[in-house]
């Protein structure tokens, strides 16, 4: 929470408990105190007599350049019985010089509860926490707020680098070793080449099978959050989908759906030079709901990896012919489908989100430019991209997204190395030969 | 190959994963911590929302229930607490009283239908109990982000990291067995109402 600061002296103010009501947030130099909305009542005894005298005719206000505490909005000099204080119209909370609380005090007294109040008692408590607190904050001994035990990282770090470095060294001198008495015993082939490529594609592939490691951990080390409750910052949610701006269709099925993706592959060439190539590609950018039991939010799906497994594909070949709505598809897209010899080739793929789908998104949770404060939460956040988190849409279940992502490290890592290691057997076994 | 070419490739090899394996558990652990201040830090902001109505409830009600004194006190001091807590214990603590108290000054308005039908009186209520709702789904989600911390910590090998670094098990919040009985109700001037 915000510390409140004094108007004259902007030192912080300090709370200082009442015995009959709530705590004063009280200057520690003297110079005044602060009352929230309503609070006036706790410290006046008849409080009923002073409101009538601020509505009707003894309250004068007059803007001041003197900043409000608690809202910073500039506050208004009112004068009731003689008696000055400035109060803000905003939070409607009073700030009293020193000694004035004492007078509205003894001014307003009557009621059948005798209230008693010692504001220099207050200050002087005030001038004490405030020393208190100080001397506490220069005292307190710094540590991580987690505790970590730096030195046993330090460690640790030494003893991995060593274990490193003496690795490295070793196999240095292996390789020294290695290219001192081993001679090709055959001479590199074209096969030689593919094994190599082999053994540096393992490797990377290991290396590559990083990515679903990280991203199966960040999804397993937060929580689903429900609609309601959404906080800024990166949200995992899950729910059904609903349409934000009316129903899209598919490009080449015509499904009814919320979104989708779509790929347009053209086969070229011929004999052992023919390929696929990608023509065209994209993704809707409608945005829509998800909607839990708490409660919806928009998302916006641009920049979105989408992990939508399931994947319709439209194809023909010279003699056959794409289906009607695949062919409308591809007008529509600009994609010429004939040339002088007869009908391209293609392959048409697309996946979307039907409506009433489940899915699971994790993305990055921000606000709606424009939106009220007071608005409901749900209603003010949408859910959308961002540079510094990842942004997934999938119509799997998190459980499913994690299987999925254990076997892709699994498959990249085991694979990886295996690949590697059989390449490298083989280049060693039938191209190298050690020479006494 | 030569032995001493394999032996260095495995070892090479074998640390660079056992590291990049150990920088993936601490990184992980920092993580799951840092989710869990930040559970705890939207909690607080939702609490400041609610805290923020809290004057504003206190002087309508003041204008009528002028008896019910110590009602409204005990509002205003469960708020004080809060702002005096210094850490997530006793603030928990200081919350689980607001609750209590704001539920106690709901039941005894109940009694004073001028004080219903008063409209800043309904608005301030209507903002306080939607804020309710959000409260409780966050404190959920803390609890959520501390179980994942206190599982990774306490598995293999993540355990081995975390004692090295020092990361200890979080509490989560939880309500006091006081706090799970129902509150007596007193008026001013009136006889107690039966539990």
């Amino acid at each position: 929470m915000v510390t409140m600061k004094c108007p004259d002296c902007l030192e912080d103010l300090v709370e200082v408990p009442t015995s009959h009501g709530p705590g004063l947030d009280v200057c520690s130099s003297g110079h005044g105190l602060w009352l929230d909305v309503g609070a006036v009542n706790f410290f006046v005894e008849d409080y009923t007599s002073l409101k009538r005298e601020m509505g009707e005719a003894g309250g004068i206000a007059v803007k001041t350049e003197t900043l409000c505490p608690r809202c910073g909005n500039h506050m208004e000099a009112e004068t009731v019985s003689h008696m000055s204080f400035l109060s803000c119209d905003s939070c409607r909370g009073w700030w009293l010089s020193h000694g004035s609380l004492t007078r509205l005090n003894e001014t307003y007294r009557g009621a059948a509860v005798p209230i008693t109040i010692n504001e220099a008692d207050l200050y002087t408590q005030a001038a004490a926490r405030y020393r208190a607190r100080n001397d506490s904050i220069r005292n307190r001994p710094t540590f991580n707020k987690n505790r970590v035990n730096r030195q046993g990282i330090w460690l640790w770090a030494l003893f991995f680098g060593l274990a490193l470095v003496i690795g490295g060294i070793i196999f240095v001198a292996g390789i020294g070793k290695t290219m001192g008495t081993t001679r090709w015993s055959r001479p590199p082939d074209q096969l030689f080449f593919y094994l190599a490529a082999g053994a540096l594609g393992g490797l990377g592939l290991c290396i590559y099978g990083w990515v679903p490691r990280q991203r199966k951990r960040l999804i397993e080390s937060i929580p689903t959050s429900t609609i309601r409750s959404l906080a800024l910052g990166l949200v995992e949610i899950e729910g059904l989908t609903q349409p934000a701006e009316g129903l899209l269709s598919s490009p080449f099925g015509g499904v009814p759906c919320v979104f989708y993706s779509y790929a347009v592959e053209e086969h070229v060439g011929s004999g052992k030079h023919a390929q696929w190539e990608t023509v065209a590609k994209g993704t809707s950018e409608q945005t829509f709901f998800v909607r839990d039991t708490t409660g919806q939010v928009l998302v916006v799906p641009l920049g979105a990896e989408l992990i939508l497994p399931d994947e319709r594909t439209y194809r023909n070949d010279w003699l056959g012919e794409l289906p009607p709505t695949a062919l409308a598809g591809l007008n529509r897209l600009g994609v010429s489908t004939t040339h002088w010899i007869g009908n391209k080739t293609f392959r048409c793929r697309e996946t979307f989100i039907q409506p009433e789908e489940w899915v699971y998104v994790l993305g990055t949770a921000q606000e709606q430019p424009g939106a009220k404060e007071l608005v409901e939460n749900s209603a003010r956040l949408y859910i959308g991209s961002s540079r510094d988190h990842e942004f997934i849409i999938s119509d799997r279940s998190e459980k499913d997204l994690l299987s999925r992502l254990g076997w892709q490290v699994l498959a990249y890592g085991i694979g990886g190395l295996a690949l590697a290691a059989s390449c490298s057997i083989v280049i060693f076994t039938y191209y190298l030969t050690a020479v006494s | 190959m030569n032995m001493t070419l394999l032996i260095g490739s495995l070892l090479l090899c074998g640390m660079i994963v056992l590291v990049a394996y150990v920088v993936g558990i601490y990184n992980t652990l920092v993580r799951l911590a840092n989710n869990i201040d930040k559970a705890w830090s939207n909690i607080d902001v939702i609490l400041k929302q609610r805290h923020d109505e809290i004057p504003k409830l206190v002087e309508v009600c003041n204008s009528y229930m002028i008896h019910e004194r110590e009602t409204l006190e005990s509002v205003t001091k469960a708020r004080t607490a809060y702002r005096e807590g210094l850490n997530i214990n006793d603030k928990a603590q200081a919350e689980n009283q607001i609750v209590g108290a704001l539920g106690k000054l709901f039941a005894v308005a109940e009694q004073y239908p001028d004080l219903k039908a008063n409209q800043e009186f309904l608005a301030v209520q209507q903002r306080i109990s939607a804020l309710e709702n959000t409260i409780a789904d966050r404190r959920e989600f803390y609890n959520d982000s501390v179980n994942l911390y206190n599982i990774a910590i306490e598995q293999i090998p993540t355990l081995w990291v975390a004692q090295e670094v020092g990361y200890t098990a979080r509490p989560l919040l939880t309500v006091a067995p006081s706090d799970r009985n129902d509150v007596p109700l007193a008026f001013a001037n009136r006889r107690p109402m039966a539990a």
